[in-house]
Order: structure tokens, then C-alpha cells, then sequence
């Protein structure tokens, strides 16, 4: 049998679906280490004991372990291999495998989840959290123990409020993950908005469950004043449910001034920025134009870099009036004239996808919000003789559509480049 | 990345670079318009565009650029061409000749503001450059900062603007020895007041405000500024700064130890002045819960340019063992999620050099480099042809037989560089 060319697919891994397992094991490169691991041999099929064990993880006695876990189906050729590597029957059963390869322990169903707790302890795992907060009561001046520590506790948080609300939102790399790029491009666009509104506000048990232990490391971190010298990830890559947890948000309201005294130091500081649309977000503030009108940017900095996109995202969902809109629409022009305007390539159709989700989208959406339809039809115009893109007329009329402008839908919708 | 955000980087970096006149070709970019060289240049940029039989002023307005005239001017030069928007656009803006070849100083507008058939002198163009009333990119900084004199950023951006000129200049006056064995000149206290002072100032004020610590990027002007010009040898007064430096960057480093950016500030002060080694930073600091690996892969870099300053790669040999084996881990994880990804009827994948696997990557170079060095001949060797059986490449061959030679192994070079035939 050939094998397959994987240089050209592992090289074109972006644009294809269904690569999704070199992209996650590409991507996970840098997560800890785990002593063991879970293999699942599951029969053909099936995938029972992977659902069984995605459940029994979120029990709270296993909460604090991160176990790499991976599903064969015996029915493959694949999962045939995995069971005689592991010297064992050819039947649906989990192992628990050491990092040498070793069987640390093994089941045909799934166990509860206190001696499960016992067999990842035998096989070497910790609850990361606790062995930080232990390191931390040794070396309370390290800040990678400090970071480490809120980055774990931020993923308990995650996952503990989910299943709480009963809802999930996914990470930017899980919708890259799994091959969704055009829902990858939005979440790394503003990773801080999510759509809550089906979900509800955690109760205060639930809320402290979920996020109290987070919540006090991370305040920690501020009264210490040394939250800036970190890398906060999940203000890039996290799950966007702070908006449903009071605790959060009275934590954000007291941190926020904190973060905008910082920016007028670094205003185009690409960490500071997600910090604050991440916190900005969950609590609903609307002080940027005031914050904005503190900040200068660096004169021999390009001027398309300003405002920063976070803060343009923010300015977008909390504008309110045409005037909210028309600075909005001035920020976006600024960028659409620096910009070099690509034109569209026939047989890409959707190359020109990412200048209409970060510019051109957001010019003609500023100019209808404030009602300047003679703005609009002319940045539609120009937009349409610099890019030449079969796309735009159908994008920019459902737009319009979206914004209650019906008659511009009509008439763009019928435009040819 | 988007492409802004690209655009910013390669912004930033260009700033880092030394401060010849930088040639950025637009050759083959129809998007380009005069606008776009001049965003981000209040001190405007230098064009030029060649005649319609291809004669073409830009090898000596290259020349230009480093002439102590236009050191501090820094201005970028854009070899433009008439089949190029930008290049149209220029002729288009006077009314230009084809027939000749043209050089300008392009300001905001975009306006020409100095320009000529023949290349200037570096003088004449300094002096152009005056009558215009263009700032100069540490003038326009400069001002700025007196207004906003927290403004971190700016003052990364001034530091990185006044530290190209000074390491040209210190070039000159103070080159190195031929031979790095020999120990590098120094400048006179009078030259490097004069060509260091400036910077020096701003460095100091940039390290003492924590600014250098208060970034989480790995790229833009706070980190790029954050490390010693690599002329700090030969300046006495940088070797005096880094030395008062040094132990508070020390303290901070331990504080964290996995940023790499820590570690590149520390770099360029032990440069200058002698220290601990990497190993007497880490002594005491226990790996955190869960680490990979440690020391940390941030201080891979340290420790393995320490080995080569002290030519002991004792300490680092193992650490290099671990980064190859986990390297080796990864390529075997990438090849089992291969095959899950493939269609059921293929069972043999071949990653081949994707991802830079089978190439002469860090890793594998630095591991048989630190194998070669202690006269472990016979791991190297196994090493080497262990990667080389996974992807039999002339080019590895090739490259694992100048490092045997450059070590001094001639059997083994010999017998790499026969695979490469």
C-alpha cells in the first residue's frame, strides 16, 4: 500500500477538513506532561467508554487531573494495533498506560470515580493545582508558578462552569481543531465574545464552585501588582463564559481601572488589550471612548494599527447612537486607506474572506449604523472597483439586510463587479 | 497572523536592523502606493525608480546610507519600478522623464521634497533633508517623549532608533579582532560618550522603569529595545550599565525562569561583562509541578552559548539529549495522529520533511555539535545517521560534515560528506 503524502497534506493541513488529529497533536505540543495516559479500545463503532470517561472526569474528586485520553476503535486496523501493543485482548476495555508504556491499570467499564482518583495517583499524577499553591508557599516571589497556577485554575473554571450551565463554548483551537476555519477566524478576531444569552447567572454556591479558587489567584496577582509581567492564554484562547459568574464580574470592576492605567504606558501592546476586551466584555463597561481619548499612539507606529482591534471590537458592540458609529466608521477608513487593497483571485472565492471579516465588513456595518447611506453606497463602490470580488454585492446586501436598510440589500444584491 | 499585524512586525523589526539605508523591494507588489512606504516615517523615505533602458541610481544611494552624514537619518530606499503602481505613481507626481533615472525624498502628501538624476552626496542629501523641515525619526521621538514621558513604547521605539547609528559608528572606530580569540577594542571615553551616550540614557531609563518586564509579546519594539546592543563589549559605558543591571535582571529572571525573552535581555548584558553561568542563575529553583523539561527550553539558548564561550557543553549535552528525544516523541505523535487522519485503506504514512523533520533542524544540529565537542565520536555519529536514515537528504549530509570538520572530526566529516555525493 502507498503511503499517503502527507508532506503535501500536513502542509495544506490548514485549508482541508478532517485533518483534525495532526492539527490537535500539533497544537498540544506544549501542554505538561502527563505521567500516564488513557486508552480506550472501544468496540467497533462504538464510543461508549469515551463518553463515559469525558463524564466521570468532571467528577470532583478528578477535577484536578488532566488525563490525556485517546479512543480506538477495534474495528480499524489502528485500534487492532493499539490492543496487541498493549498484549491484550482484541475487546472494548480502557488502560491506563505509564509514560514507558507500561499498563498501570486497566477495566472493561468505566469505574467511579474514587478509585479512579487512587489509580491516577499510583500512576503518577498530581492535582497540579495543589502541588502549585504548595510550590508557591515555598517560592512566593516565582511568577511562573503564579501564572501556571491561574492558567490551571482557569481551565477547572472552564470546564466546571459549562457543565454548570449546561452549555459549551469552544475555544478558538477547537474550532481550528476541528476544521472550522471561518469560525476560528471570529474567535481569534474578538476571542471575548461569546453568545450567553441562553445562559443563565451562576448561582453563588455554583459560582464559588466554578470560579472561586481562579478568581482568588488572580486577584492575588493584582494586589501584588505583578499581574503584568504574565502571559494570561485564556485571554486569547479561553472559553468567554465570565459574563455568566458575578464573582468575576465584580472582580473585573475592580481590576479594570487597574488595566486602563496601564494602556496610556503600552497602548498598542497586543497583551494588554485582550486583557481588557476580555474583562471589558464580561462586565459590560462602556468607559473606552473616555479610555480612548487618553491614548497616543506611538507617532512612528503605522496608523493603520490604530485604534487597536480589540478596542475597535469593543467600541463595536457597546456603540449605541449614530455618533457611536460614526467614530467607529472613521477608525475603520483610517484602516481601508493604509490598507493595500488585494485584489480577489477568480478561482479563490474566499480568499478575500478575512479583509471583509476584519475591514471591509466592519467599514460598511459602522457607516449604516450611522445612518450615512451615501457613505455606505460609496465605500461599497470604491470597495468594489479596488477588490473586484464576485462575493462582496451578496455580502455587503446581507449586511445591509442585517442593519434594516432593505432597499440597499435590493440594490446591491443586484450588482456585478 | 493578519496581515496588519505582520505588517507591524516587519515594521518593528526593520527598526532593529543596523542603520544602513535599507532597501525594501516592492518588486512584484501591485498593491503598494507611495502611501504605504511612508506609514510609520514622519522622516519621510528615499525613492528611487530607473530609466526605461534600466539604468538605475540605487546601487549608489545604497552606498549612501552608511555615510556618516546620513547615519542618524536612517531613511528607508525603495528601488521602485515603472511597472509597479507606486513607481507610475512616483513619475506621475512631477512629471518625470522615463528617459532618465530619478532619486527623491518623499514626504507626507505624498510630496517629493528633494530629487535629482544623478545620486547626491551623502552631505547634499543631509542637507536636503534639513531645508525640507522632515524630522528626524529620534527627533519626532524625542519631542514625543517630553509630552509622554511614561510612554513605554516610544521609548522601545527611541532606543531601537538611536542603537542602529551607534553600532555602525562603533564599527568603525572600534572593529573586531579578526580573530574572536582576541579580546575586543574599546572605544575611547571621549568616542563613546559621544556615540553611546544618547542610547545609554534612554536604555537605562527604559530597564530601570520595569518597562522591559511589563510586556507579554515576544516581538515589538519593549522586548527587541530590552536587549544590549551586541556592541556593548566595546563600550565602556554600556559595560559599566550592564554590570549595575545585571543582578536585578538576574533576580527577575529566576522569578521566570520559562520566558525566553528574559533570558535574551540577560544574554546581551553577560555579553558585556562577566557573570554567573546559566546554571548559578537556575541554582535553587526547583521545575515547577508538571514542567516538560528542566532547565527550561528558554534557557536552551544560554546555556548552549555558554557551553560555546567556555567550550564546556557538560551541563548542556543532556539538556540537548532531552530536547531531541522530545523532538523525536513529537514526529512519532505527528505519525500516529497521521494515521488516524488517513482514510481507512492507507496504513503507512511518511511524514517525510514536514514541519522541518529530517532537516538540520536546532535539535539534531546542536545535540551531535555538543556530542562532536566532547569527543563523543561514535554517539554522534549514531545520532546523525539515525536521522539521516529517516530522511537521506544530500543537504543534512552535507551541513553534519562541515559542523564534524569545523569540531575537528575529519573521519566522521569524511564519512558524512560521502552520503551527500
Amino acid at each position: 500500500m502507498r503511503p499517503i503524502p502527507i508532506l503535501l497534506l500536513s502542509l495544506a493541513w490548514l485549508p482541508l477538513r478532517g485533518q483534525t488529529e495532526m492539527l490537535r497533536t500539533h497544537l498540544d505540543r506544549q501542554a505538561p506532561v502527563a505521567p500516564a495516559h488513557l486508552v480506550l479500545l472501544e468496540a467497533p463503532g462504538s464510543k461508549a467508554l469515551q463518553g463515559g470517561f469525558r463524564t466521570l472526569l468532571q467528577a470532583q474528586a478528578l477535577r484536578g487531573f488532566q488525563v490525556p485520553l485517546e479512543g480506538f476503535d477495534l474495528g480499524t486496523a489502528l485500534g487492532r494495533e493499539q490492543a496487541a501493543a498493549h498484549r491484550c485482548a482484541p475487546k472494548a476495555q480502557w488502560l491506563l498506560v505509564g509514560a514507558g508504556g507500561q499498563v498501570k491499570a486497566k477495566g472493561i467499564d468505566v469505574p467511579d470515580a474514587e478509585s479512579f482518583a487512587r489509580a491516577l495517583q499510583d500512576a503518577g499524577f498530581q492535582d497540579r493545582a495543589r502541588a502549585l499553591e504548595a510550590y508557591l508557599k515555598q517560592a512566593p516571589e516565582s511568577l511562573s508558578a503564579r501564572e501556571a497556577l491561574i492558567a490551571e485554575l482557569r481551565a477547572r473554571g472552564e470546564r466546571t462552569a459549562q457543565r454548570l450551565l449546561g452549555i459549551t463554548v469552544e475555544t478558538p483551537r477547537e474550532r481550528l481543531g476541528r476544521g472550522d476555519l471561518a469560525a476560528w477566524r471570529k474567535a481569534l478576531g474578538d476571542p471575548a465574545t461569546a453568545d450567553l444569552t441562553a445562559a443563565r447567572t451562576l448561582e453563588p454556591a455554583e459560582d464559588l464552585d466554578a470560579w472561586g479558587p481562579f478568581a482568588q489567584a488572580l486577584d492575588e496577582a493584582f494586589r501584588l501588582g505583578v499581574w503584568q509581567e504574565m502571559t494570561f492564554t485564556w485571554t486569547q484562547e479561553g472559553r468567554p463564559l465570565d459574563g455568566a459568574s458575578p464573582t468575576l464580574r465584580g472582580l473585573y470592576t475592580r481590576w479594570l481601572p487597574t488595566v486602563e492605567a496601564a494602556l496610556p504606558r503600552q497602548p498598542e501592546s497586543e497583551s494588554l488589550w485582550p486583557l481588557w476586551r476580555w474583562m471589558q466584555a464580561a462586565t459590560g463597561g462602556s468607559r473606552l471612548r473616555l479610555l480612548m481619548a487618553r491614548l497616543v499612539p506611538c507617532p512612528t507606529s503605522p496608523p493603520d494599527q490604530w485604534p487597536p482591534e480589540p478596542a475597535l471590537h469593543a467600541l463595536r458592540a457597546t456603540a449605541r447612537t449614530p455618533d457611536d458609529w460614526r467614530v467607529i466608521h472613521e477608525a475603520y477608513r483610517a484602516r481601508w486607506d493604509a490598507l493595500p487593497v488585494p485584489e480577489a483571485i477568480p478561482d479563490q472565492p474566499t480568499a478575500l474572506e478575512p479583509l471583509w471579516e476584519q475591514t471591509l465588513g466592519p467599514l460598511l456595518e459602522s457607516a449604516l449604523g450611522a445612518r450615512d447611506l451615501g457613505i455606505a453606497e460609496a465605500d461599497f463602490q470604491e470597495a468594489l472597483l479596488k477588490t473586484r470580488w464576485a462575493s462582496l454585492p451578496a455580502k455587503a446586501a446581507a449586511l445591509a439586510q442585517a442593519c434594516g436598510h432593505p432597499s440597499l440589500a435590493a440594490r446591491w444584491g443586484l450588482v456585478r463587479p | 497572523m493578519s496581515f496588519r499585524r505582520l505588517l507591524l512586525m516587519v515594521g518593528i523589526l526593520a527598526l532593529a536592523l543596523p542603520a544602513q539605508a535599507q532597501t525594501l523591494f516592492a518588486t512584484g507588489d501591485a498593491r503598494i502606493r507611495l502611501a504605504h512606504l511612508l506609514q510609520g516615517h514622519p522622516e519621510g523615505v528615499l525613492v528611487c525608480l530607473p530609466s526605461a533602458t534600466g539604468r538605475s541610481l540605487h546601487g549608489g544611494l545604497l552606498a549612501l546610507g552608511s555615510q556618516e552624514a546620513l547615519l542618524d537619518l536612517q531613511l528607508d530606499l525603495h528601488d521602485l519600478t515603472l511597472t509597479q503602481p507606486a513607481g507610475r505613481e512616483l513619475l506621475g507626481l512631477k512629471g518625470w522623464s522615463p528617459e532618465t533615472p530619478h532619486w527623491a525624498l518623499l514626504g507626507p502628501g505624498p510630496r517629493i521634497l528633494a530629487e535629482g538624476i544623478d545620486p547626491p552626496t551623502a552631505e547634499a542629501l543631509a542637507q536636503a533633508h534639513r531645508a525640507s523641515g522632515l524630522p528626524t525619526r529620534v527627533g519626532v521621538l524625542e519631542a514625543f517623549l517630553r509630552d509622554h514621558p511614561d510612554h513605554d513604547e516610544a521609548r522601545a521605539q527611541l532606543v531601537l532608533a538611536l542603537r542602529g547609528p551607534a553600532e555602525l559608528r562603533t564599527e568603525r572606530q572600534a572593529p573586531p579582532p579578526k580573530d574572536p580569540g582576541q579580546p575586543q577594542p574599546r572605544l575611547s571615553s571621549e568616542a563613546d560618550d559621544r556615540i553611546w551616550g544618547a542610547y545609554a540614557d534612554q536604555y537605562e531609563r527604559l530597564m530601570t522603569s520595569g518597562a522591559w518586564r511589563r510586556t507579554a509579546e515576544a516581538t515589538g519594539p519593549l522586548p527587541l529595545a530590552a536587549a544590549l546592543s551586541d556592541a556593548a563589549p566595546r563600550s565602556p559605558r554600556l559595560r559599566a550599565l550592564a554590570e549595575q543591571l545585571l543582578p536585578e535582571v538576574e533576580s527577575h529572571l529566576r522569578r521566570r525562569p520559562e520566558d525566553p525573552r528574559r533570558w535574551k535581555v540577560w544574554l546581551s548584558l553577560r555579553a558585556a561583562v562577566p557573570g554567573s553561568r546559566p546554571h548559578e542563575v537556575l541554582a535553587g529553583i526547583p521545575p515547577l509541578p508538571g514542567s516538560r523539561t528542566w532547565p527550561p527550553q528558554a534557557a536552551l539558548d544560554a546555556y548552549v552559548e555558554d557551553a560555546r564561550l567556555q567550550n564546556d557543553w557538560r551541563t548542556v549535552e543532556p539538556m540537548l539529549e532531552e530536547a531531541y528525544r522530545q523532538s523525536l516523541a513529537f514526529i512519532q505523535a505527528m505519525e500516529d495522529a497521521a494515521r488516524r487522519d488517513a482514510p481507512a485503506s492507507i496504513t503507512q504514512v511518511d511524514l517525510g520533511a514536514a514541519f522541518g523533520f529530517g532537516g538540520w533542524t536546532g535539535e539534531l544540529a546542536l545535540l551531535v555539535e555538543a556530542k562532536l565537542r566532547l569527543s563523543r565520536f561514535e554517539e554522534a555519529d549514531r545520532i546523525f545517521m539515525a536521522a539521516y536514515g529517516r530522511v537521506p537528504r544530500s543537504k543534512l549530509a552535507e551541513q553534519a560534515a562541515m559542523l564534524a570538520r569545523e569540531c575537528g572530526a575529519e573521519a566522521l566529516a569524511a564519512k558524512w560528506a560521502a552520503l551527500a555525493r
